[in-house]
């Protein structure tokens, strides 16, 4: 829990970082700047994203996996760690 | 055309470029660097998930929309450049 918080706290310091969630191995928000609402819609909306990376890049080539997603909007940037835990965090483009 | 293919050799001749692909709004390859068979398997797969990732940016922001895709995974980058008409798939070994 605390290393999830430091890292939370290190990325928010970083410019134009608007939200940090942190989902568990079981698909389960357990660290989040954002509201209830907003956390779930976003956890809910990149696992199912994340899952799909994963059996496309395992399809391509079944030693290879997905390490990071980096979505660009016209809005914002999203990027999606993987890993035990999970870390999703929005970035409004400056 | 010569346009077209003035730019995958730019793209191309960057260090670690691996492959280009040219998918239409259908899915289907319409230009690759790759074999046949790599490119249908990237097509189709990478068209899914653009599909899937556009719809989530959209679900969560009826106003946003999707720009540019990146993967990265341990032994290479898959970077999606999604247009009105077609999609640019460029596969590199990110440099050290």
């Amino acid at each position: 829990m605390n290393e999830a918080e430091k890292t939370i706290k290190r990325i928010q310091a970083q410019k134009g970082v608007e939200g940090v969630i942190v989902v568990n191995a079981e698909g389960i928000p357990i660290e989040s700047n954002l509201d209830h609402q907003r956390t779930l819609h976003y956890t809910y909306n990149f696992q199912q994203l994340l899952a799909r990376t994963q059996r496309v890049m395992k399809d391509l080539d079944p030693q290879n996996e997905a390490s990071l997603l980096d979505i660009q909007t016209e809005k914002n940037n999203i990027l999606i760690s993987t890993g035990k835990e999970k870390y999703i965090y929005t970035r409004t483009i400056l | 055309m010569a346009e077209v293919e003035e730019t995958i050799k730019r793209i191309q001749s960057q260090k670690g470029v691996q492959g280009i692909i040219i998918v239409n709004a259908e899915g289907i390859p319409i230009k690759s660097t790759l074999d046949n068979s790599s490119t249908v398997q990237y097509a189709g797969n990478v068209h899914q998930l653009l599909l899937k990732a556009r719809g989530m940016v959209r679900d969560i922001d009826p106003q946003n929309d999707l720009t540019f895709l990146r993967v990265r995974s341990k032994k290479n980058e898959i970077m999606i450049a999604p247009d009105k008409d077609y999609f640019l798939i460029v596969i590199q070994n990110p440099t050290e």
